[in-house]
C-alpha cells in the first residue's frame, strides 16, 4: 500500500526534508513531503534507516530494530588497525565496505595475508557483524572476509579461501563466507561452486558504501539456505536429541554390552550411529563404521566381501594410528570367516596392552539378514550365521572388541534360529530403537536450526510441527523445510507461525505420502505379523488387543517403532500412519 | 523468446534450486518429456555420468547419473542399487550434488531390504507445458516439440510405468470404470506420483491429482488396454507369489480336512461340502480325468477341488465356525488374498503391493493353523 513521504517521516522521528534527501541518496526521487512513495521505496528508505519493521506488509512487528543495534566498538589495538589498513591499501574496495559495515555497527576485528600456500596475495578478514544483525540471521562468530584480485577467478582460489577458513585459529562461523575479486563473473562462479552447506556470499554490491545493499545480500543468501532438509546423516552441531538414547548406547560399548540399534526407515539411525562413532572415538578407541548396503544379498553369498571390507577398514583406522596390524595385513584377500576371526584376535590381543579397543558398527544388517530368511530351515547362506559367531566369540574372548548393529527392527536377534543354523545372536544383543523426537527435542531442533536460518519459530508452530509428524525426525524436518520454503524472503524478519505450518500442511501431506507408503510396503515386505496387527487396527481397532495378544513381539516393534501408541486403555495409529 | 525456451530456462532454474536445497534429487524424465529432457540437460551445466561409470572420485560440484532405469530391473537385493547409494553417499558427503535421471518411476524399482537410493532423493517434477487454445495435445513437450503422435507417446509413457502401475491402472479404469477424475481415488500414492513424474498427471492447488489432458484419456485408455494385452512376459514377483499362495490353499486345506475329520470320522469326504459344492466338485474331478468316480465320497480329497472362494465359503459355514478364529480373519483374508489369487488363475499382472500382502497371509496362515 502507498505512504507518502511526511508519513514515514513521522513513523522515523525525523523531519520530511531528512527523508527527501535519504531518498536521493538512494537514487529515488520524491517532489515533496506529499509524494507517495511504493512499497518497494518505502521499504528501502526505512532500511536504509535501519527500521525494519513490516508496516507495510502487515501489521507492525513488537520489535522495531535498527540493523546497528548492538554495535560492536571499534577496534583500537594497534596491530589489528595496521593490518586493516595494510587490507585497504591492497584492496581500496575493503575500505569502502567498512565504511558500510561501521554503519551498521559491525567492524572489521582482523586483516591478514592468506596463510594458504601460494595464495598469499588472497586476504583474510574476520567482521563482527552488530548484535541486530547476528540475531537476525542466526550468527554468533565473527564471519570471514576472502579478498582475492584474480580477475578471472579459479575455483582453485575458492578452494583455498575454504581452506584458509578451516585454518584460522579464532572462533569463526565454520559455513559462512563473504568472497571478493575483480571477476565479473563473480557471483555467477561462486554460486556454482557452493555446495553441501556451506554459503559464500560474493560481495557483489551496486555501491559498496550502501549498508542496504550489505544487509540485503546477506538476507538473500542466508534466506536461500535450508538448513532443515538434511541429506546425508548428520552430526555434530547438525545433530540433535538422542541424549539418552546416545548415552545408553555409549555404556553398552564400554560395558562391552554388544547392542542393536532399531528404527523404522528415515529415523535417524545412521545419524545416531555417526554421532556415537563422534562421541566414542579416541586416541585408545578405534570405531569403524560400515554400511553393510552394497554388499550382495542372498543368494549370493555376502561374508566373503563383507570380511575384504572390515580387513580393510580396520587396517585403515589401525594404520593412521600406528598401531600393530601385521595379523590382519597380512591376510589373504579371499580370507574365510575363521581366518579373519584368528587375526583379528591376534590383533586386538597384540594392542590390548596399549588399552587400544575397537568398537564395530554395523549399519543395514538387513542386507546381510533379510528378516524374511532368519527362519528359514536349513539353507545355503550358514557362512552369515558363522559370521555373527565369530564376532561373537570376539567379544567373549577379548574385553578390547565388541560391535553394534543397526536395521530395521530387532528380529535378528529375536530368532532362535538364522539359516538354519543356532542364531549366535538370539537373546544376547541388546536392542535399542530410534523412536521419534520428544517434543523438547523436536523444539530445540527447530529453534536452533530456525536461528540459522535467520527465521524465528512462534511455540504454536512448534506445536504444530510436531502434531503434523508426531517427532518422526525426516517427517519433521521435511515439514519444517517445507514451510521455510513458503515464508516470504523481502521482509528482514522471517517468522514461522502456526498458519504457516498449516496453509503448506495439504500440499506437504501429498509429498511425503509417497515415503508413507513406501516405509509402510517396507514393514509389510519384511514385517508380516507387524503389518497384520496395523491392518488390524486400522479396520478393526476394537479387535486389535486380542490379536495383539497372540504377537506381543510384533507389538512390541510396532510400539517401538512409534507406529502404534497407547490411547488409554487400548492402541492407536500414531500421527505418522495418519498422513495415509 | 520463445515460449518453450522460457519453459526451458524455468526449468533448469528449478532444477538447480531443488538441487541446491536437497542436494539429492530424483527425475523422472520419460517419453512425454521426450525433447525438452535433453534441452534441459544441456541446459543445466552438470556432468552426465551414466550410473554404470559413476565413481566417488567425481570433482564436478553438480553431477546428474543418467541411465538409472536400467538398475530398475535388478534382481531382488542385487548389489547394484547398493553400490550406487555408497557412491552417492560418498560424493554427497564432500559436497557433490547428484541429480538421478530416470525414465522408470520410483516405483518400478525393486524394493530394498534397508535404506534406498530412489526413496532417499527428493523428487522433482518436470512441468508440462501450457496448453495452447484449443490444442489439448500441445501440452506434452514429445507432441510439440518432438512431433510425436500422442498415441505413440502415450504408448511409451505407459510402458515406462511398470506392470504393477498399469495393473492399477486396469484396476481402476477397466474394473472399476472410472474416469480421469476418479482413477487416482483408487491408486495409491506412489502410483499417482509415478503418473505425475511421467507427465501424465499433474498437482495443482487444492492438493489433488488431475489428469493431464482429460480430452485424451480415452486415447491413453486405449493405449493402456494396448499395452497390457501385449505385454506377455510375467513379472519378477510371479514365482514367488505363485508359491506362497500355493503354501496358503494348501495349509487352508490341510486345517479344513484336519477338521472335518475330528467331526465326521471316516465319513468326512461326503460331509465337508454344503448345498451345491458336492456337484460341481464332482463335475470337476470328471472332466479333469476322474471317469469312474460316482460320489464325492470316492475322491481321495474333495476339498482339493474347491476354488480359493468356496474353500473360504467352506471354512465361514456353521460347520466349521472359522475354523474358531475371528471372523475379521476370513473377511480380511477374502478381501487381501482372494483379489490376488484371481489374478494368478486369469494370468493378469499383480499389483505393487500383492508380493507383500501374500507373504504376510502366508505368515498368518502358518501361524494360525500350525500343522
Amino acid at each position: 500500500m502507498p505512504v507518502r513521504v511526511h508519513e514515514l517521516a513521522k513513523q522515523l522521528g525525523v523531519p520530511s526534508a531528512d527523508v527527501l534527501g535519504k531518498l536521493r541518496d538512494l537514487g529515488e526521487y520524491a517532489k515533496s513531503a506529499s509524494s507517495t512513495l511504493t512499497d518497494n521505496v518505502a521499504t528501502r528508505l526505512l532500511t536504509a534507516y535501519g527500521d525494519v519493521g513490516d508496516r507495510l506488509s502487515g501489521a507492525p512487528t513488537p520489535r522495531v530494530l535498527g540493523w546497528n543495534t548492538g554495535a560492536v566498538r571499534a577496534p583500537s589495538h594497534e596491530d589489528v588497525l595496521r593490518n586493516v589498513s595494510r587490507l585497504k591499501q591492497d584492496f581500496p574496495i575493503a575500505g569502502q565496505h567498512q565504511h558500510a559495515l561501521s554503519q551498521l555497527g559491525s567492524q572489521f576485528f582482523y586483516a591478514g595475508s592468506c596463510k594458504v600456500q601460494s595464495f598469499d596475495d588472497c586476504y583474510v578478514a574476520l567482521v563482527r557483524f552488530s548484535g541486530a544483525i547476528e540475531s537476525a540471521f542466526g550468527l554468533t562468530r565473527e564471519v570471514m572476509f576472502f579478498y582475492s584480485r584474480h580477475r578471472d577467478l579459479q575455483i582453485r582460489t575458492f578452494k583455498a579461501a575454504q581452506k584458509a577458513l578451516a585454518g584460522l585459529q579464532r572462533e569463526v562461523t565454520p559455513d559462512v563466507m563473504f568472497f571478493w575479486s575483480p571477476d565479473p563473473r563473480l557471483r555467477e562462479k561462486v554460486d556454482d561452486w557452493s555446495t553441501g552447506g556451506f554459503l559464500t556470499i560474493p560481495l557483489v554490491l551496486a555501491d559498496p558504501e550502501d549498508p542496504v545493499g550489505f544487509v540485503s545480500l546477506l538476507r538473500d543468501y542466508t534466506y536461500s539456505r535450508d538448513l532443515f532438509y538434511e541429506t546425508t546423516p548428520v552430526r555434530g552441531d547438525r545433530f540433535f536429541g538422542r541424549r539418552k538414547l546416545l548415552q545408553a548406547l555409549k555404556d553398552d560399548i564400554q560395558n562391552q554390552r554388544v547392542t542393536g540399534l532399531y528404527g523404522l526407515r528415515k529415523a535417524g539411525k545412521t545419524s545416531v550411529l555417526s554421532q556415537l562413532a563422534g562421541m566414542v572415538e579416541s586416541p585408545t578407541t578405534v570405531v569403524v563404521l560400515r554400511d553393510l548396503e552394497s554388499l550382495p544379498s542372498p543368494p549370493d553369498d555376502p561374508v566373503p566381501d563383507l570380511v575384504k571390507d572390515l580387513r580393510s577398514d580396520i587396517l585403515e583406522q589401525f594404520q593412521s594410528r600406528k598401531l600393530r596390524t601385521k595379523e590382519l595385513g597380512d591376510l589373504p584377500a579371499d580370507a574365510s570367516v575363521s581366518d579373519f576371526k584368528r587375526a583379528l584376535q591376534k590383533l586386538l590381543r597384540a594392542n590390548a596392552k596399549r588399552d587400544i579397543r575397537l568398537v564395530l558398527l554395523l549399519d543395514e544388517i538387513e542386507y546381510l539378514t533379510p528378516s524374511d530368511r532368519i527362519d528359514i530351515h536349513e539353507g545355503n547362506m550358514a557362512s552369515v550365521a558363522q559370521f555373527l559367531g565369530a564376532l561373537r566369540s570376539l567379544v567373549q574372548e577379548n574385553s578390547n572388541f565388541t560391535f553394534v548393529l543397526s536395521g530395521l527392527t530387532s528380529a535378528i536377534t529375536e530368532s532362535g534360529r538364522l539359516y538354519g543354523r543356532p542364531n549366535p545372536l538370539f537373546s544376547w544383543a541388546k536392542s535399542n530403537f530410534v523412536s521419534p523426537f520428544e517434543r523438547h527435542e523436536a523444539d530445540e531442533l527447530a529453534l536452533a536450526v530456525g536461528r540459522r536460518m535467520g527465521i524465528g519459530i512462534s511455540p504454536d508452530a512448534l506445536e504444530a510441527l510436531y502434531e503434523a509428524t508426531g517427532g518422526h525426525a525426516f517427517l519433521y524436518r521435511h515439514l519444517a523445510s517445507n514451510v521455510v520454503h513458503r515464508l516470504p524472503v523481502d521482509v528482514f524478519h522471517r517468522q514461522m507461525d502456526r498458519v504457516d505450518v498449516l496453509r503448506a500442511l495439504e500440499d506437504w501431506r501429498l509429498l511425503v505420502a509417497g515415503h508413507m507408503q513406501e516405509m509402510l510396503d517396507h514393514v509389510r515386505r519384511y514385517y508380516p505379523d507387524e503389518s497384520f496387527l496395523l491392518e488390524v487396527l486400522e479396520s478393526n481397532s476394537d479387535d486389535f488387543e486380542e490379536f495383539a495378544k497372540d504377537l506381543p513381539s510384533a507389538l512390541g516393534h510396532l510400539l517401538n517403532l512409534g507406529l502404534v501408541e497407547r490411547s488409554g486403555r487400548g492402541f492407536e495409529l500414531t500421527p505418522v500412519l495418519q498422513l495415509l | 523468446m520463445t515460449d518453450i525456451q522460457r519453459h526451458i530456462d524455468k526449468t533448469t532454474e528449478a532444477l538447480h534450486e531443488r538441487l541446491r536445497r536437497h542436494k539429492l534429487i530424483f527425475v523422472q524424465a520419460g517419453a512425454v518429456f521426450e525433447g525438452l529432457d535433453m534441452r534441459v540437460l544441456e541446459a543445466t551445466r552438470a556432468v552426465l555420468i551414466d550410473a554404470q561409470a559413476l565413481t566417488a572420485h567425481e570433482e564436478a560440484p553438480q553431477v546428474i547419473v543418467t541411465g538409472l532405469e536400467a538398475l530398475a530391473d535388478s534382481p531382488p537385493g542385487s548389489a547394484s542399487l547398493g553400490e550406487l547409494r555408497q557412491i552417492v553417499s560418498d560424493l554427497l558427503g564432500r559436497g557433490v550434488e547428484v541429480c538421478l535421471w530416470s525414465s522408470a518411476p520410483r516405483i518400478a524399482y525393486v524394493p530394498m531390504p534397508g535404506s534406498s537410493l530412489i526413496d532417499d532423493a527428493s523428487q522433482f517434477f518436470m512441468q508440462l507445458l501450457p496448453e495452447l487454445e484449443g490444442d489439448p495435445e500441445s501440452v506434452y513437450p514429445a507432441v510439440r516439440i518432438s512431433s510425436v503422435a500422442v498415441e505413440d507417446m502415450f504408448a511409451r509413457a505407459i510402458t515406462e510405468l511398470g506392470m504393477s502401475v498399469l495393473a492399477s491402472l486396469d484396476r481402476a479404469i477397466f474394473d472399476g470404470q472410472m474416469d480421469h477424475e476418479t482413477m487416482f481415488g483408487l491408486l495409491d500414492p506412489r502410483e499417482s506420483e509415478a503418473l505425475r513424474g511421467a507427465g501424465l498427471a499433474f498437482c495443482e492447488d487444492r492438493a489433488r491429482y488431475e489428469f493431464a489432458s482429460p480430452r485424451r484419456f480415452n486415447e491413453f485408455r486405449s493405449q493402456l488396454a494396448n499395452v497390457l494385452a501385449s505385454e506377455v512376459h510375467p513379472q519378477g514377483e510371479l514365482s514367488e507369489i505363485s508359491q506362497d499362495l500355493w503354501l496358503i490353499e494348501r495349509t487352508l486345506r490341510r486345517a479344513v480336512r484336519s477338521a472335518a475329520v475330528d467331526a465326521f470320522g471316516q465319513t468326512w469326504r461326503g460331509q465337508v461340502l454344503h448345498g451345491d459344492l458336492n456337484a460341481k466338485v464332482l463335475t470337476r474331478a470328471m472332466v479333469d480325468g476322474a471317469v469312474a468316480v460316482k460320489s464325492v465320497r470316492e475322491l481321495r480329497d474333495p476339498i482339493e477341488w474347491l476354488s480359493l472362494g468356496e474353500l473360504l465359503e467352506v471354512i465361514t459355514s456353521t460347520t466349521f465356525n472359522g475354523l474358531d478364529l475371528q471372523p475379521l480373519v476370513w473377511t480380511k483374508f477374502g478381501q487381501d488374498v482372494l483379489p490376488i489369487r484371481n489374478r494368478l488363475s486369469h494370468m493378469r499382472h499383480f499389483k505393487h503391493g500383492d508380493r507383500g500382502t501374500v507373504k504376510m497371509w502366508v505368515s498368518q496362515v502358518e501361524r494360525l493353523l500350525p500343522a
